[in-house]
């Protein structure tokens, strides 16, 4: 009945009948595109591709991996459409090839095989009181992997994990390390349903077996998967920066005053709707913020999601980033970050070489800059 | 239902609602008591600079009605005063408010603004929507004082204090204004008051606050001093606002020369929980974009938009002017961040430009005004909580469609924007709805509550009486007295002859200086009175009535104004002023001299109507009319009640047509004060207001007044979109009447088709051919969901809470694909529609099995009406009413009133509003059963009258008609024609006098003679010599 010039048709099953009234009551106002992070960039253009879906017309595949499923189009979208959930979906149906995974897709690949080939979770390698009766339990994430593969010479993600324990165990507790498998978070954004259930299920068994009460994570994205995807019944997730919140008084803090600027990470912020702690959390150790110009709900992404797509746009979308944060801070100034994702990806472009880019900026992860700025009372 | 019905109403809120509700109730002769929060009466309506599609100045249109609440007899104004609680049954409730302390004693305060010019302090000024104005030293300071006077043309024009801010009040210190106040009006000591009163019924007109733009974080209201709000932008248009009319920038004064309009901010955002359409917001930025314009044609301006909704009378006109004439520029796209650029704080706005350009569009403005939308009132939680009205998950008061006045708690009715957002004329008509359905309610207590003004006996003056003035020169604190030496323009006065009494009063207009005039006429047998202070706009009334009081007759006053035409304009040439104002007195002396005393005519009137047309708002004129006591004769010209509802099978509401009409005709049928004809006309048609005759199928009637409700119909759409060539290309109406025929797979519906598209007269939008697309696009797909629906429009323009509608026809997968003007669809021979997607880019072809198109409502044939009623019709054939603003309902003529979509296209429960509103408008007239000429009207010369009949072609009011006369002359007769003014249809406004070539036509209290020997007399100054000086000086001194 639609002849179009591009009759390329594909019928989505969208399971929800909410998700589908919901992208039926797009008004096409064009908020999202004049939003979205991408589109400074690029084409990319949600509107359109809402519109495309009501006619049913095939969402190209390069739409279909430019999004960073970064939620800033829900946020400012007037009907609550939930594109980021669009696009999940649509992946998860369509499937993603593989070529536009960055990195030559190794982290899918790692996460096949810690499904495939082991049956046990990550194992962990840090300095500091750990113990494995106790029912605070801290999961570092997959850094340990981002140091074996991304191959960058002047940032440590192993450091992530190590001052979250030390900072942990200069609160007076020392924590279990729980043995996990990847938390499944890209694999459950790129619609690898079949990887992510099974992360979910061994992570869920595991967790639930420890027997502890709460996990404490670095990651954002560990945060987000943990709290909101999967169901852990009594273990409260926290962020590192909600634990260290809850425990500041136990923590004597360095004298000297600093400046820094914060990144609100999509997952943190905008999904899990916690700009506060990691703010407190910061000008605690007596750092002042100075506000990124767009930040906490309208914070722009990182600029990759997903080891989806490191391209040019991503890099632009990086370098706008490092940009803003020196507008805030001057050129020596720190950016911090609550994600180990957002944490790589900024200090990857950090480390391209020049002439790229002039910025010397320092982007630190917030459980780094708080280990530093701390010891124990 | 209370045993004891009591003849008085409650009015909640005194915005344009609340005043056209009391006037209503009250010139029936019930008492009102109008209970406003704020120190003034207005609402938001004065805030405005000009009122969209007119450019009437808002102040200029509502300042008279404002004067007259507050000169109306029935009227009580219970100002800044606050709702406590309702109690009791319909008929008799109890209602308990907190009269707040002003600080000011309203009887003593005159309104002289002597404590706000010297009060040193300032408060957020919510009336300027938080503007800031300059003080003497160049420094930004709200712009407002501790104390003021609400506005100018405040009403009551009483001062107030802010006492949370107020030095007094708060520390003990200061004092200035008490010090400062010449009538002693200033009362520390004032406290808040508990008080109560006793109503039988209780309108609710608590209107709306705009949404708080810093809500939407993204745009930066507050933070960037350029974004500003429409209504900031309003009083920054405005004259009397903060700037003084010039349009700046807050950040630095300058005149912004590019300046973006962002709409739906607080509208059309269920993530903000505002689902409805705010009906006004795209008007007013049209019509801000426009004044930007006018104030300085260099401004670039932009408006970002979703739909432009001009969905009103005149709107669509108005929004074709602006593209063409006013070349403001238009984008479809809804602005999602505003930043700032540090260095100049323009602004940079976000967009997408729908061309396919990579990247986001951006644009750098000046300035940014954010459309905000109308969010219930404050207030509204205090009608949930103490008044149990029952509102909607958006915070509005809920209706029925079929009785859009009434709330759910009887006796409570509710109108306005209380009820769902809406603009001016909409809010007019439903208050005088309201006040129908009050009326109704109490119509058996009418007028007992009242009192008859009772007067003194007439003090007889004739035209040979040799005049005795008395001449009052006011100082209106220092307003006046600071420039002009009063004392000595008193003096100046009794060197007349004539002049037997001179004062020079502080404040003229206190009560106290009433009975210093009433006791000079008596003493000093007056029989001429002037004062010399203000504008006769607002104090002209209280001393005629003064006059009254004294027993003297009203016309034998003059007001010579020294403020605004000589203290306020010429403050730095005291000598030429001082010399101005004894120019002036001596004019107005030498025009009394002349003056005569004028009756008012009682001219009996018959207390019935007629109602032409049976539609539902014929229907609920007449039923209306009927219980509240009136008999009604309701002429139909078809054989059966009901219009075109009889039609619809199912509204977009889902009522069924034929059922609403079913349960109104027998309403009808049970109303022995209706009678009813169908199959019939009114012919024959003759005389004026309060007394009509005409003949309904031979039958010869008489009446008071008349309402026409003769309806409209689908255009037939003729050679649009191959319509008639197929069975398959049907209208929407076509689609009603045939919905359960048929069962299509695939339909395309057309919108605009017929309208908005052609020259006048179909060049306007017909308001509800959306809504009903919408509707039969759900109706569509709630029978069968697996059937497409594209609908093809321009604009979607489901204003106010319709907007739900669309958005329930979206989620059930009705496909909306907008074309422009450029690329309209076309029809294939063979059905296919081709149409430009603006939003993908691309041309789409649709081959459906059934065609809808959506046409336009005209006006069923009212030519004839319109002739014989002498009443005019617009550009676009419906009848054109008084004001399309404040008048939606009343003809220029009086005694004709006017309903339904004989006005112009409307949904059923705007018909039955505007139904009960023009009912109230008869109401209004017949029950005092008599109508009193102007006074002040014009006649006409019969002997030199020649007949050429222009002064009946610029009669705005119909009061002049040719009638020949035979004429007996010493050889012969002759024929002649004669116009003959009808007194009781004159308003006295001269346009006539000026109009007739031979000068037949006099007025009386401004004739020739009067003006010419009062311009005569300011010209020439006379020279006083000492022996006239010496017989003065025997006139008594005061």
């Amino acid at each position: 009945m639609v002849i179009s010039e591009s009759p390329v048709k594909y019928e989505l099953d969208v399971k929800s009948d909410e998700l589908k009234s919901m992208l039926q009551a797009c008004y096409q106002c064009s908020s999202c595109t004049s939003a979205c992070p991408v589109r400074r960039f690029s084409k990319f253009n949600p509107r359109k591709i809402i519109h495309n879906y009501i006619f049913d017309f095939q969402v190209t595949e390069d739409e279909l991996t430019a999004c960073l499923t970064c939620g800033l189009c829900l946020e400012v979208c007037p009907q609550k459409v939930d594109f980021p959930e669009f696009i999940r979906l649509s992946r998860e149906q369509l499937g993603v090839d593989e070529d536009k995974f960055a990195h030559h897709n190794i982290f899918n690949i790692m996460q096949v095989f810690m499904n495939e080939m082991t049956d046990s979770g990550m194992k962990f390698d840090y300095e500091g009181e750990i113990d494995p009766e106790s029912s605070i339990a801290y999961f570092p994430g997959c850094i340990d992997l981002y140091d074996k593969f991304l191959d960058l010479k002047e940032t440590s993600f192993h450091q992530i994990g190590q001052s979250a324990i030390n900072v942990i165990n200069k609160t007076g507790i020392k924590p279990n390390l729980l043995s996990l498998k990847c938390c499944g978070h890209d694999a459950y954004w790129t619609g690898d349903m079949d990887a992510y259930d099974q992360v979910r299920e061994y992570n869920t068994k595991v967790i639930k077996e420890s027997g502890i009460s709460t996990l404490v994570v670095s990651c954002a994205e560990c945060y987000y998967s943990f709290e909101d995807l999967y169901d852990l019944d009594k273990v409260k997730v926290q962020h590192i920066s909600q634990f260290i919140e809850e425990r500041q008084d136990k923590l004597q803090f360095k004298e000297e005053a600093t400046t820094l600027t914060y990144h609100d990470p999509c997952r943190l912020g905008r999904f899990m709707n916690e700009y506060d702690s990691p703010r407190n959390v910061l000008e605690a150790t007596g750092a002042s913020i100075k506000e990124l110009s767009s930040n906490k709900q309208f914070t722009k992404c990182c600029g990759v999601s997903a080891w989806l797509r490191c391209d040019d746009a991503s890099r632009a979308i990086m370098l706008r980033k490092l940009e803003e944060a020196t507008q805030a801070v001057g050129e020596e100034g720190t950016l911090g970050v609550a994600c180990s994702k957002c944490y790589a990806h900024l200090n990857c472009v950090l480390e391209d070489k020049k002439p790229q880019h002039n910025f010397k900026i320092k982007v630190k992860e917030l459980g780094m800059i708080v280990d530093e700025r701390s010891s124990s009372k | 239902m209370a045993e004891t019905m009591l003849g008085s109403v409650a009015v909640i809120g005194g915005g344009i609602a609340g005043i056209q509700a009391s006037l209503d109730m009250a010139d029936q002769g019930f008492l009102v008591y109008l209970i406003e929060s704020n120190p003034s009466i207005g609402g938001r309506m004065v805030q405005l600079d000009k009122t969209f599609p007119t450019l009437d100045c808002a102040m200029c249109i509502l300042g008279p009605k404002l004067v007259d609440v507050q000169r109306h007899p029935n009227i009580q104004l219970l100002t800044y005063c606050e709702l406590e609680t309702l109690s009791g049954t319909p008929g008799n409730f109890t209602l308990k408010y907190l009269k707040k302390a002003r600080y000011v004693d309203e009887e003593k305060c005159t309104g002289c603004g002597e404590c706000e010019e010297n009060c040193p302090y300032y408060v957020d000024d919510e009336f300027n929507a938080g503007l800031m104005r300059k003080d003497k030293k160049g420094r930004d300071k709200p712009a407002r004082k501790n104390v003021s006077i609400p506005f100018p043309q405040a009403v009551p024009k009483v001062a107030y204090i802010v006492p949370e801010t107020c030095r007094y009040l708060t520390k003990g210190k200061c004092g200035i204004c008490k010090k400062k106040c010449g009538p002693g009006a200033i009362n520390y000591e004032q406290k808040d008051e508990e008080r109560e009163i006793h109503v039988g019924a209780v309108i609710v007109t608590t209107g709306f606050d705009p949404f708080d733009a810093k809500e939407i974080s993204s745009l930066h209201f507050g933070q960037y001093p350029n974004v500003v709000t429409t209504m900031q932008f309003e009083r920054l248009l405005n004259a009397s606002g903060p700037t003084g009319g010039e349009v700046i920038r807050p950040s630095d004064q300058k005149h912004p020369k590019k300046i973006a309009f962002l709409q739906c901010v607080g509208s059309r955002n269920p993530s903000l929980n505002k689902n409805y359409c705010s009906a006004a917001c795209c008007m007013y930025a049209i019509k801000e974009a426009i004044m930007a314009k006018e104030h300085d044609p260099n401004v670039e301006a932009y408006i970002y938009y979703m739909d432009i909704r001009a969905f009103g009378k005149g709107f669509e006109e108005f929004y074709q002017r602006a593209i063409n004439e006013f070349n403001i520029h238009f984008i479809k796209s809804r602005v999602s961040e505003v930043r700032e650029n540090p260095e100049n704080r323009n602004l940079i706005i976000k967009y997408e430009d729908f061309k396919g350009t990579p990247g986001i569009s951006t644009e750098e403005m000046d300035m940014v005004v954010l459309s905000t939308g109308l969010d219930p009132s404050s207030h509204s939680e205090f009608l949930k909580e103490r008044l149990h009205l029952e509102l909607s998950d958006t915070g509005f008061v809920v209706t029925d469609p079929l009785k859009p006045l009434e709330t759910n708690q009887e006796g409570v009715f509710v109108c306005g924007v209380a009820s769902s957002p809406k603009d001016i004329p909409d809010t007019v008509a439903q208050a005088s709805g309201a006040a129908a359905k009050a009326s109704i309610l109490l119509k058996d207590a009418r007028g007992t509550e009242i009192e008859e003004i009772k007067l003194p006996r007439a003090i007889k003056v004739s035209p040979t009486d040799e005049p005795r003035i008395g001449v009052l020169v006011c100082h209106c604190g220092h307003n006046i007295g600071s420039v002009v030496d009063c004392k000595e323009v008193a003096d100046y006065a009794k060197k007349f002859d004539n002049v037997v009494y001179a004062n020079d009063p502080m404040y003229a207009c206190a009560a106290d200086s009433q009975v210093m005039i009433k006791e000079a006429i008596k003493e000093h047998k007056l029989n001429r009175v002037i004062v010399a202070s203000c504008t006769p706009r607002t104090h002209e009334p209280l001393f005629r009535s003064t006059l009254i009081e004294a027993g003297l007759n009203e016309f034998l006053f003059d007001l010579v104004n020294l403020r605004e035409q000589v203290s306020w304009v010429h403050p730095h040439q005291e000598e030429e002023a001082n010399e101005k104002a004894r120019d002036l007195v001596r004019g107005a002396i030498t025009r009394a001299c002349g003056l005569e005393p004028l009756f008012k005519e009682k001219i009996h009137i018959i207390k019935k109507a007629v109602v032409i047309g049976g539609g539902c708002a014929g229907m609920t004129s007449a039923l209306d009319l009927a219980r509240a006591g009136y008999p009604v004769y309701l002429v139909e010209k078809e054989d059966q009640l009901g219009g075109e509802l009889l039609k619809i099978p199912e509204l977009h509401n889902s009522l069924k047509g034929p059922e609403v009409v079913e349960k109104l005709r027998k309403e009808i049928e049970n109303e022995p004060e209706i009678s009813i004809f169908t199959n019939a006309k009114l012919e024959e048609l003759s005389g004026a207001v309060g007394n009509f005759k005409g003949k309904i199928k031979g039958k010869e009637i008489q009446f008071g007044a008349v309402i026409l409700a003769t309806g409209a119909e689908p255009f037939t759409p003729n050679g649009y979109y191959n319509y008639g060539t197929s069975s398959n290309i049907i209208t929407q109406r076509e689609l009603d009447e045939r919905f359960d025929e048929v069962d299509p797979q695939n339909v395309v519906m057309i919108q605009c088709v017929g309208s908005r598209e052609d020259e006048a007269p179909r060049s306007y939008c017909s308001r509800i051919c959306c809504t009903v697309a919408i509707k039969n696009s759900i109706r569509i797909k709630e029978r069968n969901p697996n059937a497409n629906v594209f609908v093809l429009y321009k604009d979607i323009r489901t204003y106010g809470d319709l907007e739900e509608l669309y958005l329930k026809a979206r989620e059930l997968g009705t496909i909306f694909i907008r074309y422009t003007d450029e690329q309209k669809p076309t029809v294939d021979a063979d059905g296919t529609v081709t149409v430009f997607d603006e939003m993908l880019g691309v041309n789409l072809q649709i081959k459906p099995d059934l065609i809808v198109l959506s046409v336009p409502l005209v006006p069923k044939p009212n030519e004839e009406l319109s002739q014989m009623f002498k009443v005019p019709r617009g550009s676009d054939n419906f009848f054109l009413e008084a004001h399309v603003k404040l008048r939606p309902i009343d003809f220029a003529t009086d005694g004709i009133f006017l309903a339904g979509t004989a006005h112009f296209p409307k949904f059923t429960s705007e018909s039955i509003f505007q139904g009960s509103g023009a009912a109230v408008r008869v109401m209004a007239l017949l029950a005092k059963g008599y109508i009193l000429s102007e006074g002040a009207i014009a006649i006409v010369n019969q002997d030199v009258c020649r007949g050429c009949g222009r002064c009946e072609e610029v009669c705005p009011f119909k009061a002049i008609e040719l009638e020949v006369k035979t004429i007996k002359m010493e050889t012969q007769e002759l024929k002649m024609v004669k116009a003959y003014i009808n007194e009781a249809v004159c308003k006295g406004c001269g346009t006539c006098v000026v109009t007739c070539p031979v000068s037949a036509i006099t007025i009386k209290h401004f004739p020739d003679k009067l003006i010419e020997s009062q311009f005569e007399s300011i010209l020439t100054k006379p020279e006083f010599t000492e022996q006239m000086e010496a017989d003065m000086s025997q006139v008594e001194a005061p």
